[in-house]
């Protein structure tokens, strides 16, 4: 017996008729749609989410709260400024070639480029937007602090609350470095595995 | 959706099933299969009806068939031990060539999997090398390779 003499069996089976009556034809052109609308509306949530902060945000120093001072403004400005800046990064992150026909070789390039990508996007977390969003929150609680007391420097009140967001901050950094080296490393590992065992043979 | 495309589905389907079979476990063959399906629906407008079908088929599978391989990594681990460890068994229990041919494709990496799949179903290294991306030669090597596996699994 040889190699060669599978393919007979290999022929019997392929000419067998498809199972037609379990495939879901007319799932598949709403599938495609929600695919469409999943890569170009992918991180939606999270940049509403940042953009309705800042505009609640804006609102509450320009428009409601009468004689908010310049650090409260400059802190609402910094939330829109911020926003924005979220979104172009989350928006670049899904920057990657989706098509369904290249070859094997780049298909597996496209997909390690692509957890790459989230790799260092998660990765440093702590400085495109743990860092920023900090500043913003110290801006915002010195300003409304001005704004209430006349004085800079928070309450405890205010303090208690800068330290809530520290914490979460933390939490969510922790939770992001947490996420990469257990799902993102070995599915990069994974992939590169497979590009070599393709490339090298 | 075009009639002419649901029955080239249906023409094609026992090798889709196929390639989803290596490629998921269970339940998610189906799944695996619907992917498949979705994916050919979406390439379908640029497919040009002078080249092979299966080299189409071929290549929109296993775009999707990695995809899917990146998703259940931790579930095909622990699959891919099992199959190591029982592969030895299993070659001395096939009684069938449908059982030699399963058991085999079972026992290889994903990448000579689909190079297997691909030979049987009778592809050029030429063609084989415009769907994986590597040089014809490699492929050559690579198959050389199988028949010596398969000589030592079901002959010796």
């Amino acid at each position: 017996m040889n190699l060669d003499d599978l393919k007979i069996e290999w022929r019997t089976e392929m000419e067998q008729a498809g199972p037609a009556s379990g495939w879901r034809f007319d799932e598949i052109k709403n599938s495609v749609s929600e695919l469409h609308r999943g890569v170009r509306f992918g991180n939606f949530w999270l940049v509403f989410a940042f953009l309705g902060v800042s505009a609640i945000d804006v609102f509450a120093q320009w428009v409601s709260l009468e004689g908010a001072g310049w650090m409260s403004k400059l802190g609402a400005v910094a939330w829109v400024v911020f926003a924005a800046w979220v979104a172009v990064v989350l928006r670049g992150s899904l920057k990657v070639n989706r098509s369904d026909d290249w070859t094997l070789r780049s298909r597996l390039q496209i997909e390690i480029e692509r957890l790459e990508k989230q790799r260092s996007l998660w990765g440093s977390v702590g400085a495109w937007l743990l860092a920023p969003m900090l500043a913003v929150n110290l801006l915002v609680t010195l300003g409304g602090s001005h704004d209430k007391t006349g004085s800079y420097a928070p309450g405890l009140t205010g303090w208690v609350i800068y330290a809530v967001h520290v914490a979460l901050f933390a939490f969510v950094y922790w939770f992001c470095r947490r996420e990469v080296r257990r799902t993102i490393d070995p599915l990069l590992m994974r992939l590169k595995s497979l590009y070599r065992d393709l490339v090298d043979g | 959706m075009p009639s002419d495309f649901e029955q080239l589905v249906h023409q094609h389907g026992a090798r889709i099933r196929r390639i989803a079979l290596r490629y998921a476990a269970g339940g998610a063959v189906d799944d695996l299969v619907q992917d498949i399906l979705l994916r050919l629906w979406r390439s379908y407008p640029r497919f040009r009806s002078d080249a092979k079908i299966e080299t189409w088929i071929y290549r929109v599978a296993l775009n999707a068939a990695m995809t899917y391989v990146k998703h259940t990594i931790r579930e095909r681990e622990g699959l891919a031990a099992v199959a190591a460890r029982s592969a030895p068994a299993a070659a001395q229990a096939a009684t069938s060539m449908a059982d030699v041919l399963a058991g085999f494709l079972a026992m290889l990496g994903e990448v000579d999997a689909a190079i297997l799949m691909m030979y049987l179903d009778g592809l050029t290294a030429e063609e084989m090398s415009g769907i994986l991306g590597i040089n014809g030669n490699a492929i050559a090597v690579r198959i050389n390779r199988l028949k010596q596996k398969f000589s030592d699994t079901y002959v010796d």
